[in-house]
């Protein structure tokens, strides 16, 4: 009789492979062939020709930092493994098929391991594809034999098994948690995106600060974790099956790693072994699903607060009811205030990397931090407000879109509430970084707002863009719809557009003039005013539509 | 592979007599020891104590320590060794290509002149020119170093300008210059064998200590004359004590970068200076890579203090030797063990010289200490260390001449035996003891070094003061230790009150 794992195991898989389907088992293997192909032979040989172009600097760069290199990378790369499939499954949280599953006296630990199993020859080639790019850079500049470089595989593979085991665990254990609640969807897409910047801290970190971030990872109180015991066993796997001589060898036991090979050894094993055993043996206890009675919170509406209360009186009595309502729909989804604080997050970082990053010591000029540091926050923010405004957040269901095209000048109003609510919300996204980089910068206050008056018209842009191509092609509440990619993309693309002109002549005044508040007026004027008028013709087209 | 000795011997510079009485470490100002003629446009420093080099690569330690003495300050080559830390100091490298053991007096010489001088309340500054390749490549090392630089390439200031300020001033410059354009006859082997300075060299140090704008000469102490292997001894002709025309030493000045180490005093040594350079010592003993690379910690083919030897000792195997051996062609394998041989020998009998000295003087220095127990220990490291030197090694000499000593002579004869056999491998294994023997005194002489540089640090550590971060921590933790305690027994006071009303 088949394992009832095994046979989650099988669907799983066959669900994740269902594109090579119906030639899957020889398709799989040429594909496994390949990735086998491309880390002995490929990679290797394409790596170590861009690498030699970087000439002996880059291979003393790489040797004598392996250490901190490889605790990074590896630190990053199991933020990696462990996040994105955390946010992929959180995108979806749908437990009604586990309650079905559940009610065939399935164990919730058949599901998890099933689960597990079933995802490892997905994430396997990931990991066999992308091994290699870690790997390589040390094989080449340390000479590692065939036999290290095949062991130092096998410690990516079962750490990335583990990690997978991992990640599998704490997804199933949110599932099980944000299943509970009526608003579990929402939260597991807020959650999905709240989870990037756990990856995006570390990995910025080692692409812009490498040389402060690496050595102050490198510190002994990386120890702690085991991505170090992981990167270490690596570092020594290399080093002692490489030509480097052994007082080399000895340098780097001692005083780079400082713990002993055989100690980080059985840390390893002890964490890969503890992670599966008490992984499996507390799935039972830690998810609470089974057959039996379900019981289901039901949301309640309370008394507006003072913001929409405010809104209501400002904007009059019919008016302010669109309004509050548009507030309200935007606000109550938890991923629209995630991905707006992932806006703020990521343009907060924007000043950190230009003012201390490599580029403030590299270009002595005095305006190109405070001129690159705006353009970029506001670039960066204005093509996201495109993408977070616009989207989903516009129009639920056709059947809203008919009530509003039957209510006289309903479609108007509406796309005017929307847009006033969504610049009211920009308010704080555009203030929060800019202000933040005018201190962090130490800019007068007149540059301040500056910098606050030009990110803000481009954020604008943005939401005239998001609105009026959303608006123009309605993707409803599915994002996995033909209309929310091809929405999504024309906002980016054309807040690029606008962005880049106003870029490029905001940068070209800079240089030449040296004029910081005549390069940002310059570079605030296109985005909005071309904003205006797709806004403008996206309402026209709502108006018009027929069918939609 | 003459060739190649040659020019490793050349770059090094030969040995005084370490004989002197302890050094006060007190600046004498005004002493009368420099007198200055001021009869404008020519001048000239009395007085100054010659010091020969002795060995070959302690040019600019002697070269300095004319100018220090000049300056007041006691101190000769041996005490200069103790007060600066090069005798305790060794750095080893083993990077693709280079491999060898560099001794402390040699090696990051500009940052050593640097906390000297701070050590000893002396302004001192490195000049240099930029627009020279050597120049170029010498202002790229003192950055590497963390250090600043004058470049006369870009300031309102030109080498000779220097020359008589510092001369007027009464003390003697010490520069960099390339012998092959000294005109001492002893440089002749240079000239023979037509090499110049190149960018990145190693340049040879003299002292300036007179100048005459009318016949336009310039007069120089070099502590280098008497080094050459067929004529060596201290030039008691007073042969170190030559002049040549501004145009010549213009020349033999550019080759080098116009490189020039400034020293002027300034101020008196720290009231901590025993601290400091006990310490300072403990930690170039014992291999502290911040102190030895400060920023390159992280370069694991450089190994410092006592980890120096026992890198020798963990690479000296036939495996290493013959993998690196075959870096070159086949034809040059030979040539490389000899070298490998010859270098190793040398700077390891300047490390060993150094250390020597230094030990003998570092008692007058550290006053304040009772060095016994460390000298003792340190002294211990003497046998072994001595057992990887020759004099041979340190004179400068056309030809490589076989020696009975134990690093050079290994090495000679693995390379004859492979000139014979052809098998590198065989030819290791048949020294394979010799090369043990080589481990054996290195692994001592760490082990030697590691517990002289721990003796030190604790002695030094005895000696302070309890540090107000460790009085504030023993303060904190001891009101929190009193603050659980009591909360621990009010609670169990009241826990007794509650079972006693019940």
């Amino acid at each position: 009789m088949t394992r009832v794992w095994f046979s989650i195991a099988k669907a799983e898989t066959l669900v994740r492979t269902s594109r090579l389907h119906p030639h899957r088992k020889m398709l799989y293997s040429m594909i496994l062939m390949l990735g086998i192909l491309w880390a002995f032979v490929g990679a290797p040989r394409v790596l170590s020709i861009v690498l030699g172009r970087f000439g002996s600097a880059f291979e003393v760069l790489v040797a004598t930092s392996i250490h901190s290199v490889m605790r990074t990378v590896i630190l990053v790369l199991f933020l990696f493994v462990l996040v994105v499939p955390l946010s992929n499954s959180l995108e979806n949280v749908k437990t009604d098929q586990w309650e079905i599953i559940f009610s065939s006296n399935v164990s919730t630990r058949d599901l998890l391991l099933g689960t597990y199993i079933g995802k490892i020859p997905v994430y396997g080639l990931f990991v066999i594809f992308l091994a290699p790019v870690m790997i390589t850079p040390f094989a080449w500049a340390f000479e590692v034999t065939l036999l290290g470089q095949i062991l130092m595989y096998a410690i990516i593979f079962v750490f990335a098994l583990a990690t997978i085991f991992l990640s599998n665990v704490l997804s199933t254990a949110l599932h099980a948690k944000i299943g509970e609640s009526p608003r579990g969807d929402d939260i597991g897409k807020a959650l999905s995106w709240a989870l990037i910047p756990l990856v995006a801290i570390p990995s910025m970190g080692m692409f812009y600060w490498t040389g402060s971030i690496v050595s102050a990872l490198g510190i002994g109180a990386m120890l702690i974790f085991p991505t170090t015991w992981c990167a270490d066993l690596l570092t020594m796997t290399a080093v002692y099956n490489s030509s480097l001589p052994p007082s080399s060898i000895a340098n780097i036991q001692n005083y780079l790693i400082g713990v002993p090979p055989i100690v980080e050894l059985a840390l390893f094993a002890v964490f890969i072994l503890g992670l599966f055993v008490i992984g499996l043996r507390s799935a039972d206890r830690l998810f609470s699903y089974g057959a039996g009675p379900v019981t289901k919170k039901i949301a309640r509406a309370g008394r507006d607060n003072l913001f929409i209360r405010g809104i209501k009186r400002v904007f009059g009595e019919q008016f302010g009811v669109v309004m509050a309502s548009a507030m309200k729909d935007y606000t109550r989804k938890l991923q629209n205030v995630a991905k707006l604080s992932y806006g703020v997050f990521l343009a907060l970082l924007v000043p950190l990397m230009f003012a201390f990053g490599p580029f403030s010591a590299q270009i002595p000029d005095p305006l190109f931090v405070p001129i690159m540091t705006s353009l970029t926050i506001g670039m960066m923010l204005g093509i996201f407000s495109g993408v977070i405004f616009g989207g989903i957040g516009f129009l639920d269901s056709k059947d809203q879109m008919w009530i509003l095209k039957s209510a006289p000048s309903g479609v108007n109003r509406y796309v005017l509430a929307r847009v006033l609510c969504y610049l009211l919300l920009s308010i704080p996204y555009a203030v929060i970084p800019s202000l933040s980089a005018g201190l962090l910068i130490g800019l007068s206050w007149q540059n301040i707002l500056l910098i606050v008056g030009y990110v803000y018209c481009v954020v604008a842009g943005g939401v005239f863009v998001g609105i009026g191509i959303t608006a123009a092609n309605p993707a409803y509440d599915d994002t996995s719809s033909g209309a929310f990619t091809v929405n999504t993309l024309a906002s980016i693309f054309t807040m690029m557009i606008f962005m880049m002109i106003g870029f490029i002549q905001g940068v070209l005044i800079g240089i030449r003039q040296g004029v910081f508040g005549q390069a940002l007026v310059t570079a605030s004027i296109l985005p909005p005013l071309g904003g205006l008028i797709i806004l403008i013709f996206g309402t026209y087209r709502l108006n018009i539509s027929e069918v939609a | 592979m003459r060739k190649r000795i040659l020019v490793f011997l050349l770059i090094l510079a030969f040995s005084v007599s370490f004989v002197g009485h302890p050094a006060e470490v007190v600046l004498e100002e005004n002493l009368g020891l420099a007198v200055v003629r001021n009869s404008s446009p020519s001048g000239h420093v009395e007085n100054i104590p010659y010091v020969w080099q002795e060995i070959n690569g302690y040019c600019f330690p002697s070269a300095l320590s004319m100018a220090i003495q000049t300056m007041g300050i006691d101190m000769d080559l041996a005490t200069l060794f103790a007060a600066t830390a090069t005798g305790f100091s060794a750095v080893y490298v083993n990077l693709g290509d280079m491999w060898g053991f560099f001794p402390g007096v040699m090696t990051r010489q500009v940052q050593w002149f640097e906390s000297f001088s701070e050590l000893h309340g002396l302004d001192s500054n490195i000049y240099l020119d930029s627009g020279t390749d050597y120049g170029a490549s010498a202002a790229q090392t003192v950055i590497g170093m963390g250090q600043t630089y004058v470049d006369y390439h870009m300031e309102n200031v030109t080498p000779i300008d220097l020359v008589r300020s510092t001369i007027d001033a009464g003390y003697p410059l010490v520069i960099a210059a390339d012998t092959f354009f000294l005109p001492h006859e002893d440089w002749d082997i240079v000239r023979s064998m037509g090499i110049t300075l190149q960018a990145g060299g190693v340049s040879h140090a003299i002292a300036v200590v007179g100048y005459d704008d009318l016949t336009r000469r310039v007069h120089v102490y070099d502590p280098g004359v008497g080094l050459n292997a067929d004529d060596y001894g201290y030039p008691i002709d007073g042969s170190y004590n030559y002049s040549m025309a501004y145009s010549t030493l213009d020349v033999a000045w550019r080759s080098a970068g116009y490189v020039t180490f400034y020293l002027a005093p300034e101020s008196t040594s720290p009231e901590d200076y025993q601290e400091v350079l006990a310490k300072h010592i403990a930690d170039r003993l014992l291999g502290n890579r911040t102190s030895y690379f400060q920023g390159y910690e992280n370069y694991f083919s450089m190994s410092a203090g006592s980890d120096a030897f026992n890198a020798i000792a963990l690479d000296m195997s036939p495996k290493t030797i013959e993998s690196y051996v075959q870096r070159v062609p086949q034809e040059h394998w030979q040539d490389v063990l000899v070298s490998l041989g010859v270098n190793f020998e040398a700077f390891l009998t300047m490390q060993y010289y150094s250390y020597r000295s230094a030990l003998a003087r570092l008692p007058g220095l550290l006053t304040s200490y009772n060095l016994t127990d460390f000298v003792a220990t340190a002294a211990e490291a003497l046998p072994h260390m001595e057992a990887l030197t020759s004099n041979m090694s340190v004179r400068i000499s056309e030809n490589f001449v076989p020696r009975d000593s134990l690093f050079c002579e290994t090495f000679y004869n693995i390379s004859q035996r492979y000139g014979q056999t052809l098998d590198l491998a065989a030819a290791l294994r048949e020294y394979s003891s010799s090369l043990e023997v080589i481990t054996q005194h290195c692994v001592a002489s760490a082990g030697y070094w590691e517990d002289a540089g721990r003796t030190l640090s604790k002695l030094v550590e005895d000696q302070q003061a309890p540090m107000v971060e460790q009085v504030v921590i023993t303060v904190i933790g001891g009101s929190f230790f009193v603050v659980v305690c009591g909360i621990l027994w009010r609670r169990r006071t009241s826990e007794k009150d509650i079972l006693i009303s019940t």
